[in-house]
């Protein structure tokens, strides 16, 4: 088939939405299906947001594809008699973050009316296409309730040339991700401090802002576990990721509710590794469940270092969790079989 | 630098400008910039669509990027405060092959006024832009009769100049290229009967329809060629290519009147082989000194089949001829390195 | 609601006054309003009206943060630069809703190319309309723009393009406005304060001899149909003798002698008194008994005075076309705009023997008008289409994209070439 991935982007900034474009697509041909990424520049500045909308309008692709498949806003506004679309997230300023201090204008009766402009028109759109997937139950939800629109959840998964490894499981802890405020890396170092076990941290990633990063070394300090901890603020390739995890004996992944149980997850999973998480971490607990693979604990530093101490002291339970995490994956079908099959049904 | 290289899409459409786009991405990464390639859907039928996708382009936001290279209409719409032209060509329905009747445009009050939009248009874009290079005097002479633009010539280069480094010949002239009518293969074959027993001739590169390889075949037969000519019509890799082109004693390159060098010639040239074009091949007789490092004769095989000849009658004069080719290349400059210079000036 | 209002504050100006009273009924139904003047040169604060003496010079800048912070933004826009500089500057960053006071906007645009602004303004003019900033400005040489009828444009697109809504206060030209935009349009009736003084006297108004007193006022010109007046009044013998004409209003002294004339062959009665006061007008309509307000062709919105003689609950003659239509019949004495001359004749014939009742009538007018041209209805209503406003400012948005882009390309008709919107118009809805 002609496949056509239609997406937003901004220029030079990677993430989630642009792995997925590129993943299906290689998924894509690997399956013998010829595929062409459209991907469009999209500024969040309110001011042009509709004008950015009606750009999209523009686009036409009936007669070039075979299927449309979109991914982030507003890619579902092209034109196609068959359009899927993958929904990963709204333009959440103007839906669930609109209470909330990530909002970008004033709160005003103009403002409002520009939320709920788009979201009629978002309502529309998807309306159109044939099938509507979601890329985890908090997503599905959060389209329901804004946008009376029911979809099925179609888990993203890691590319398929990700590799796994098996080295022999050390004594670190890893949590590979952005160095972040809302990833909370600073929380596990809280916890280490606490714990009485000999485990170690290992806290890798790039920082959107070095000035978390420095933070996070100072913090260490200021709690004398610097000597535990390796924080290295830098961009990991895949290669290493694997590497890394499976030199340690569990992966930490806590964000503040986020949508979708995240790539570390699943790279945990590939591993054969548990997770450690949080209650309020969202997406991951769709996918994690304490003590069958992986632990879910307050958010708390004591919380924490008594679940770090567990997995540490208990390794048979460690190495069954992660196995564990590993049969959740496929029980879940957590697959590109899975996702193009849906995407292309 | 963050440097976006805008161009437009007909997807699922892979061309020389696509090919090109590709490269310069890569060429600017080399030197150690971001680069990004944005192509944007467009669809030149029905006319009705156009001034929607027009305003579409402007509409757009490119944010987080230093600088915009746009290659074509309408990408070349996007407005960026650091944009550069390097125009591959505008929308020639409006403008040449209008005059020359061959515009889908309707001679209508619609019609007319949409050619008066894409002037005007044309006109905002040239203007906001800091700087203009076409890719041939050609375009740059259309730019100024149509547009009384100003624009400085910058040739495209080679896209893999390394697998074009010469060597010793194996006595057949080559003609390499897209097979079709405009590149006129067939005409070389029939030369081939006018042309001393010595020669031989290779074609080698895909044919545009079966019909382009019956042709060849046929007159092959008609002229009982068999043992002088070899076809080999398919996509070639360009490592096969440049097999070809570096064994070559001399390459022939008759194209109906191009716009730009040919890269054909050009790979030629880069190899150190002697050119055999001719009168009305366009731009391609750019790359040829008669005499020095090649021929330009008349299109008729009588012509071709003396040039071939006397191609082929000594290896020492092909050597010669051929060293010259690449020193009359080499002073064109027609490099990346110059290239980038100036785009990225 | 938080309203920004960017209007003129002077004392002289009879749009402040306007803002003054929809203001007034804003605040009274529980709003916050916030003023910003937008005259081109600062206001001295003793030549500011009280009301607004707390405004926000347009140059300001914290407006941005005003804007950014109001429910509603509300522009009181009208032909002059030295009162609207301010409106030119910030409605198509603002937007908001646009009360049109004039249609034409010519001057505006002359005032502020004159301002600095030249490049733009030739711009904006070639763009629009084909034309020259200096064409445009002499349009509005009164004997060209009456004298034509409308033109394609009403040279306000250029500004009226950046309303949410528009607000016009009579539908003259109103095609022009729609044409010019998608947003809503709507004619509202001009908030109106005519301060009504049945005592109002004049020492240089003679006694009626019995007569009853016809009164036509505004500026006298052919538009007023006063000969056409005359001649009813001269039908006969009846009329002729029970009525006086009072011609009140600024006069071409030709029109006063052509019309001084008509009616000393016509033998009727008639008196022209020329440009007056405020206080002498006032007691010329206590002294009138039948007002008379036609207007032929209906080219200007004289909507002032029809609502001014209402208010005083004056009988009133109108035509029967543009906003008189709008006028519930039994308000005011409406002639067929086709048989004028018939039925004045036979309106003004009953007006002299008194067959006519004209009290409830009048009693009618006065209750509609006050109930009708005032500000509580005209600010309720701003809110409201506000609120519509808002509701539509996707489309709007979206309009104003294409239209601004397909201005900068200067096309000399750019209906040929727009493209359709409703596709993608109608997912807002």
């Amino acid at each position: 088939m002609k496949v056509a991935i239609v997406s937003s982007f901004v220029p030079f900034v990677g993430g989630g939405a642009r792995n997925i474009v590129d993943w299906l697509a290689a998924e894509l041909e690997k399956r013998g299906h010829e595929v062409v990424k459209v991907l469009l520049p999209f500024s969040d500045e309110p001011r042009f947001l509709f004008q950015q909308i009606a750009a999209f309008r523009t686009i036409d692709l009936t007669d070039s594809a075979d299927i449309a498949i979109c991914i982030r806003p507003p890619a579902y506004f092209i034109k196609h008699p068959r359009k899927v679309v993958w929904f990963i997230h709204h333009l959440r300023t103007y839906y669930d973050l609109w209470e909330s201090e990530f909002r970008l204008t004033r709160d005003t009766a103009i403002t409002r009316a520009r939320r709920d402009s788009l979201r009629r028109a978002d309502t529309a759109a998807l309306g159109e296409a044939t099938r509507i997937f979601v890329n985890s139950v908090v997503v599905g939800e959060r389209l329901k309730k804004y946008n009376d629109i029911e979809s099925t959840v179609l888990y993203p998964p890691l590319p398929t040339d990700y590799r796994g490894s098996s080295n022999d499981a050390g004594d670190t802890i890893t949590y590979i991700s952005r160095l972040d405020l809302t990833k909370r890396q600073h929380l596990l170092i809280d916890a280490l401090a606490l714990t009485t076990s000999d485990v170690r941290l290992v806290l890798a990633g790039k920082a959107a802002d070095a000035s978390y990063s420095t933070f996070l070394r100072e913090h260490a300090e200021n709690l004398g576990v610097e000597h535990r901890v390796t924080i290295d603020d830098r961009w990991v390739s895949d290669d290493e990721k694997a590497d890394l995890i499976a030199s340690s004996f569990a992966v930490a992944y806590l964000p503040v509710d986020e949508d979708s149980y995240g790539y570390p997850t699943l790279e945990a999973a590939r591993v054969q590794r548990p997770v450690l998480t949080a209650v309020d971490s969202g997406g991951v607990l769709e996918l994690v469940s304490d003590g069958l693979n992986g632990r879910v604990v307050e958010p708390t530093p004591q919380a924490l270092a008594a679940a770090m101490d567990d997995l540490f002291f208990d390794r048979d339970n460690s190495a069954r969790m992660g196995v564990a995490l590993s049969q959740s994956v496929s029980d879940l079908d957590i697959s590109w079989d899975t996702v193009i099959e849906g995407l292309l049904s | 630098m963050k440097v976006v290289v805008a161009n437009n899409m007909a997807p699922f459409l892979w061309g020389g400008a696509e090919e090109l786009a590709v490269n310069l991405v890569d060429r600017i990464q080399r030197r150690g910039h971001e680069a990004e390639l944005l192509r944007i859907p467009f669809r030149w039928n029905p006319v009705e669509d156009l001034p929607a996708q027009m305003v579409a382009m402007r509409s757009l936001e490119l944010e987080n990027t230093d600088r915009l290279i746009a290659l074509k209409f309408p990408a070349y719409y996007l407005r960026h405060e650091h944009k550069t032209v390097w125009l591959l060509h505008q929308f020639r329905q409006a403008y040449d092959l209008y005059d020359a009747g061959m515009s889908e445009l309707p001679g209508s009050v619609f019609g007319d006024e949409i050619r008066e939009t894409i002037a005007r248009a044309d006109a905002q874009s040239f203007d906001d832009s800091r700087n203009i290079f076409t890719n041939s005097p050609t375009t740059s002479d259309r730019l100024w009769h149509y547009n009384e633009f100003a624009s400085e010539v910058l040739r495209p280069p080679l896209n893999d100049p390394e697998h074009f480094t010469g060597g010793r010949s194996e006595g057949y002239i080559f003609a390499g290229g897209r097979v079709n009518g405009a590149k006129r293969q067939n005409l070389l074959v029939e030369a081939l009967a006018h042309a001393s027993n010595k020669v031989k001739l290779v074609i080698a590169g895909p044919p545009e329809s079966p019909a382009d390889r019956e042709l060849l075949e046929q007159t092959i037969e008609r002229l009982g060629m068999q043992g002088r000519v070899t076809l080999d019509l398919r996509f070639l890799s360009r490592a096969e290519v440049g097999d070809y082109v570096n064994h070559a004693m001399a390459c022939a390159y008759i194209p109906f009147d191009e716009d730009s060098l040919g890269y054909v010639a050009m790979e030629a040239a880069e190899a150190g082989k002697a050119i055999i074009t001719t009168t009305d091949s366009g731009g391609v007789r750019g790359m040829v000194e008669v005499g020095n490092n090649g021929w330009i004769v008349d299109p008729t095989p009588e012509a071709l089949g003396e040039a071939m000849s006397a191609a082929s009658q000594s290896g020492a004069l092909a050597k010669k001829m051929g060293k010259s080719s690449r020193e009359l290349w080499r002073g064109m400059n027609v490099t990346w390195d110059y290239t980038l210079d100036r785009l990225l000036s | 609601m938080r309203i920004l209002v960017f209007t003129p504050v002077g004392m002289q100006s009879a749009i402040a006054k306007v803002s003054r009273m929809v203001v007034g009924e804003l605040e009274a139904q529980g709003h916050r309003v916030d003023i910003v003047s937008t005259q081109k040169v600062h206001p001295a604060s003793r030549d500011v009206r009280p009301e607004f003496s707390d405004f926000v010079d347009w140059r300001d800048p914290g407006v941005q943060s005003m804007i950014d912070g109001a429910d509603i933004v509300w522009h009181q826009v009208g032909n002059s630069y030295d009162l609207h500089a301010g409106n030119v500057h910030w409605l198509p960053k603002s937007r908001g809703i646009v009360s049109l006071h004039d249609y034409f906007l010519g001057g505006l645009l002359w005032g502020w190319a004159s301002d600095g602004h030249l490049a733009e303004a030739h711009l904006l003019a070639a763009s629009w309309y084909g034309r020259s900033i200096q064409w445009i400005y002499d349009l509005a040489l009164p004997s060209r723009l009456q004298k034509a009828s409308w033109p394609k444009y009403t040279y306000s697109e250029w500004m009226v393009v950046h309303a949410d809504a528009v607000i016009a206060h009579s539908d003259l030209a109103l095609a022009n406005v729609l044409a010019a935009t998608g947003a809503p349009v709507e004619v509202l009736p001009l908030p109106y304060d005519a301060s009504v003084d049945h005592d109002a006297s004049d020492p240089n108004i003679t006694s009626k001899y019995g007569r009853k007193t016809v009164l036509t006022f505004g500026g006298i010109n052919e538009n007023k149909a006063a000969d056409v007046v005359i001649a009813a009044m001269s039908a006969n013998t009846e009329t002729r003798d029970a009525l006086e004409y009072r011609l009140v209003g600024s006069v071409a002294e030709e029109m006063r002698a052509s019309l001084a004339s008509l009616a000393e062959i016509m033998g009727v009665r008639l008196t022209i008194v020329g440009q007056v006061t405020d206080e002498r007008l006032s007691a010329e309509l206590a002294n009138a008994d039948l007002v008379c307000c036609l207007r032929i062709p209906s080219l200007e919105s004289a909507s002032a005075t029809a609502i001014e003689s209402m208010l005083w609950s004056k009988p009133t003659i109108v035509a029967d076309t543009g906003f008189y239509s709008s006028l519930p019949d039994d308000t005011v004495f409406k002639v067929h705009a086709d048989r004028v001359a018939d039925e004045l004749i036979e309106l003004l014939d009953g007006f002299a023997r008194g067959t006519v009742v004209y009290g409830e009538r009048a009693e009618n007018a006065r209750r509609y008008a006050e109930a009708t041209f005032v500000a509580p209805s005209y600010a309720a209503r701003l809110v409201e289409i506000a609120g519509t406003a808002n509701e539509h400012r996707a489309e709007s948005d979206i309009v104003r994209a294409y239209t601004t882009v397909l201005g900068e390309w200067g096309l000399s008709d750019p209906t040929v070439v727009a493209p359709d919107l409703e596709d993608i118009l109608g997912l807002f809805r």
